[in-house]
């Protein structure tokens, strides 16, 4: 039941009232989902606080990024009663007093174990401004590029799988390292259906004739990177080392879906954004530290999206269906 | 370290009328200053003081000083306690300069030739060369891409004609168009996107009004002016109302419609739609172009048409013959008949034919937004606002003048446009703007070197805004010759422009270098090029392509007829392309395992390097080469120069035989490819 937990760890499952499995420090501990509006790093200061004198410590993060994404007055703070509130219906959830959306009923009846933070407001209005300070904490400046949620998290922590990246954005591309430097910027996944292009040989060259090819490259590269001392040149050598040991690696199978079950590829939804979801929580389990999945037009730096005349409305707005697909499939 | 010291003060104009070259143009300069006249553009004219004395070097070997650039640098540098490193070899500068003018690597005649001619003057005529390029056009064609958010993908032109937009600025770059020509022919654009491709200066944001005054105020003004939409700049001098004010020259705001006799006639011949589409929609079509057909003779209307949003001016009463009608109709009775499903999937199809026009409208009022926004204005909301160019808020707009006009006269006669261009032509070539990042001219980001913008900028003016002549002038200094290598002493430096900046390629440098290295006769043959002529003059490709290919990994084409935005996952946006939504003044060279997984394994790299039909591999086993020749031939084409006596003898010990096996010339070819040497512009 519990297989599909965002974590491959022990977890106690004491908090569990079998209406769910989710287990409260679990939640906490391997999984942080935002919607638009809520810095990360608060979220997570927010998390450590909760769990006081546990001392919870956060392992690994999925983060979750709608962009241009649902309001709250529609999902998680609907302001029953009041002249500013949304046109939904308030729905109770399984935490006293807390009410959200009525089209959320499967989170809120895991309510009682997340953490909801309702106070964070901005002056800020464009988007892509927004969208930089939640992912860095920081407004955008011209002369300094912040590093993201996800780059600090993995140059402050060490790697717990040395085989495959440490972050990881799926979806659209997350915000980079920024002055951290390029080993702590996401791998990027754009694809879920096929997350790592170019990592089987190609055709023709097995292993010891790639083997060949690499000793050639160590030798016609070596005069250049001797004479090139910059950081850059290393970074980009990095890339390749990286690259290689991923090929080899075992682990990749991380981003393969379909190893999963069955009923756990459809309980978290057979859309690319499920699959995202799914490879996410795949990914954690295999010591991926942090996950970046992103729904929404265009990239993290687009301009607010704008309905364009006549396209059909889907039948359940995205957010809904991704609701749906962050709770476990066993609920 | 060589000393740089001044001289004393009667000397500087001796040595300045001493230069052949330079004596002319500095007397010149001494009695020119500039104005900004309100009908007579932007000139640099007789009579005030200039704001700058090019400076006296001294003391320096003179390779150190080719033109007055490297006065102003040099000055600079002395100032800072600074060398300049040693100048670039020549097989460096051929690369650097074929990158940089061009946007792809020599071709291996090209390189020979060059290192064989012993002419003293060869750097500065391989400079001309390349500017009469065609290639010229083709890389500035995606710098220009990245400022004006070009893009070509059908799905995303809302209207507009796929490539219509590139096609234009590639065609303006090819007739070197002045730069005050090019950028007002963008703000007072009118017609069909096929037949003037400069309205997508304003289709491509659905004449969104915020959009294209951040466009112009950014790409044209180096100005970052967005924050003042809403309330006033935090940091700089903005206030809301200077924003509005250039609101205020886009009003009205619906300037652009659906052209439907265009989009109708579309409609009719659009190829791929299913047949039982056609059966029901046919008639439909046929019926509204008669019936646009009667309304446009009883109403005896020319030009107009149907609005395409809500604007300033009321919109006119529906009409059975407007295009819009035609797609409500249309989907009523596809989804009678075949179904909701279908209707939607019809509705898709047919709104990409819709075609839009931008059309001239009479002046209209603007008004101070009323929802939300306006939180530091001391205009009400709905309270009038009057055009004004913020840059220079006294000065009045002519009543007769069409706003549009009236913005580009404003713009292309203000000395800070001149100056952004010269600033961004040097961040460009140099790596770095005088003023950085270059979209970003205030009062408190500088530029490193005022007096050199001034006088880049002078020169850009008083050559009419050929750009060419600013490119010029800066690839032939020394500044932009000096080696990547630091000395001891200049190795910090970042700003001074002591050593030249290590920079990578772009995507699309290594996606055409990859072409020309490997000579895919495929990709030269449709140039109508044979191989070895891949040295300029007439290495470009052709007019009026841009963009319309869908591509195929392995499609051999040069990157700026790719679609754009290139598709996730394609070798050009795992490269960094950019996605065309923000403005982008310089280029990510963030190196990833998705970049080095591409080069490792990709068919971009591992189907060109084959020793097959139309490849060099091939060619060089066909014409029976030794081994080591081959060697030779594999480095001249990927790295534009020949083996180093170390790196040939160690290679001597792998690749042999004569003809060598085809295995090893094309895993060696691959090696050159990976290695960094090859992406990184030294």
């Amino acid at each position: 039941m519990r297989k599909h937990l965002p974590t491959g760890r022990e977890h106690g499952g004491q908090d569990c009232d079998g209406v769910c499995g989710v287990s409260r420090r679990n939640f906490i501990r391997t999984g942080v989902f935002s919607f638009m509006g809520l810095s990360v790093l608060d979220l997570m200061r927010a998390t450590v606080l909760a769990d006081g004198a546990d001392n919870a410590k956060c392992d690994a993060v999925i983060l979750v990024w709608l962009a241009g994404g649902p309001s709250h007055i529609d999902t998680f703070d609907p302001k029953p009663g009041q002249a500013t509130g949304g046109p939904f219906k308030p729905l109770n959830t399984s935490a006293d007093g807390i009410q959200i959306s009525e089209h959320l009923p499967v989170i809120g009846r895991n309510m009682k174990h997340a953490s909801l933070i309702r106070s964070l407001t901005s002056k800020e209005g464009s988007h892509e401004r927004a969208t930089y300070e939640m992912h860095t904490g920081y407004k955008p400046l011209g002369t300094i590029k912040h590093p993201s949620v996800g780059s600090v998290v993995v140059q402050q922590k060490t790697r717990r799988n040395e085989e495959i990246p440490s972050f990881i954005s799926i979806g659209n591309r997350a915000y980079g390292a920024g002055f951290l430097g390029t080993q702590f910027a996401p791998f990027y996944v754009g694809d879920p259906n096929n997350p790592l292009r170019n990592i089987a040989l190609t055709q023709g060259v097995d292993q010891s004739r790639f083997m060949r090819r690499v000793g050639l490259l160590e030798y016609v590269d070596a005069s250049f990177s001797a004479e090139m001392r910059d950081e850059v040149v290393a970074d980009y050598g990095s890339y390749y080392r990286d690259a290689v040991r991923m090929m080899a690696s075992k682990s990749r199978e991380a981003f393969d879906i379909s190893k999963e079950d069955k009923i756990y590829q459809i309980g978290y939804g057979e859309n690319n954004f499920g699959k995202s979801l799914l490879m996410a929580r795949r990914l954690i389990e295999a010591g991926v530290r942090f996950v970046e999945v992103t729904l929404g037009a265009g990239t993290t730096t687009t301009r607010p999206s704008r309905p364009s005349s006549g396209t059909p409305t889907p039948s359940t707005p995205p957010w809904a269906r991704s609701s749906r697909t962050l709770t476990p499939a066993a609920c | 370290m060589k000393q740089v010291r001044p001289e004393a003060p009667h000397s500087r104009a001796w040595r300045v009328l001493a230069g052949p070259v330079l004596g002319a143009l500095f007397l010149a300069l001494a009695l020119l200053a500039f104005s900004t006249e309100p009908d007579g553009g932007l000139e640099v004219k007789a009579g005030d003081e200039p704001k700058y004395q090019i400076p006296d070097v001294a003391g320096l070997p003179s390779f150190t000083i080719k033109n007055p650039v490297d006065r102003f640098v040099l000055a600079r540098m002395q100032e800072e306690k600074l060398e300049p490193s040693g100048l670039c070899t020549d097989e460096e500068f051929i690369r650097r300069a074929y990158l940089d003018i061009a946007g792809v690597i020599p071709g291996r005649t090209a390189v020979r030739a060059f290192l064989q001619d012993k002419s003293p003057a060869k750097r500065e005529r391989l400079v001309d060369q390349l500017l009469a390029d065609e290639r010229y056009a083709d890389h500035w064609t995606i710098v220009w891409g990245d400022l004006l958010r070009e893009h070509s993908r059908r799905d995303n032109q809302e209207g507009s004609i796929a490539g219509s937009f590139r096609d234009w600025i590639r065609q303006a770059l090819r007739d070197n168009m002045p730069y005050d020509q090019f950028v007002t022919e963008l703000i007072t654009a009118s017609g069909r996107p096929d037949q003037n491709g400069a309205v997508n200066f304003f289709l491509r944001d659905e004449n969104n009004r915020v959009e294209t005054i951040n466009m112009v105020s950014v790409a044209f003004m180096g100005t970052r002016m967005q924050c003042a939409q809403c309330h006033d700049h935090p940091f700089d001098r903005w206030e809301q109302e200077d924003f509005h004010g250039l609101m205020a020259f886009l009003s009205p705001r619906t300037v652009t419609f659906v052209d439907e006799n265009a989009t109708l006639a579309g409609m009719k011949d659009a190829r791929g739609i299913p047949a039982e589409y056609r059966a029901i929609i046919d008639p439909l079509i046929d019926q509204a172009i008669v019936n646009l057909k009667e309304e446009k003779e009883s109403e005896g209307e020319e030009g107009g048409g149907m609005m395409m949003r809500g604007g300033d001016a009321q919109p006119k009463p529906r009409r059975k013959g407007a295009p819009q009608s035609l797609l409500r109709q249309m989907n009523k009775d596809v989804e009678e008949k075949l179904g909701r499903e279908k209707a939607d999937r019809l509705r898709q199809i047919l709104q990409r034919f819709t075609i839009r026009k931008v059309v001239e409208r009479p002046n209209g009022d603007y008004r101070m937004p009323t929802e939300g926004d306006g939180v530091d204005s001391r205009k009400q909301g709905g309270e009038l606002v009057k055009p004004s160019f913020a840059w220079e808020p006294e000065a009045g707009v002519p009543a007769n003048m069409s706003r549009r006009a009236a913005l580009a006269k404003f713009v292309t006669s203000s000395r800070q446009f001149a100056q952004v261009q010269a600033n961004r032509i040097w961040g460009q070539l140099m790596g770095r703007g005088l003023v950085h990042p270059t979209d970003d001219f205030r009062p408190k980001n500088p530029p490193s070197h005022p007096e050199l913008l001034e006088w880049l900028t002078d020169e850009l003016v008083r050559a009419k805004f050929d750009n060419k002549h600013v490119i010029r002038l800066i690839v032939n200094s020394s500044a932009y010759q000096r080696s990547t290598k630091p000395t001891e002493k200049n190795k910090d430096d970042t700003t001074y422009y002591s050593h030249a900046k290590l920079r990578r390629m772009t995507a699309e440098q290594i996606y055409d270098s990859l072409l020309v290295a490997t000579g895919e006769k495929e990709a030269l043959r449709r140039l109508g090029m044979p191989r070895e002529e891949l040295t300029a003059p007439g290495l470009g490709g052709r007019p009026g392509q841009a963009g319309r290919r869908e591509r195929r990994d392995n499609e051999p084409v040069w990157a700026v007829e790719v679609e754009t935005p290139a598709r996730a996952g394609s070798f050009l946006e795992v490269f960094n392309q950019p996605d065309r939504e923000q403005m982008t003044v310089q280029r990510d060279e963030d190196g990833s395992i998705t970049q080095a997984l591409e080069m490792l394994n990709g068919a971009s790299v591992n189907n060109r390097v084959l020793a097959s039909a139309g490849h060099l591999a091939k060619e060089l086993l066909d014409q029976k080469l030794p081994a080591a020749k081959c060697v030779e031939e594999l480095f001249l084409a990927a790295l534009s120069r020949m083996p180093t006596k170390d790196e040939m003898a160690g290679l001597s010990k792998i690749v042999k035989g004569n003809p060598p096996p085809p295995q090893l010339l094309e895993d060696l070819m691959w090696a050159l490819l990976n290695s960094r040497e090859f992406v990184f512009v030294k």
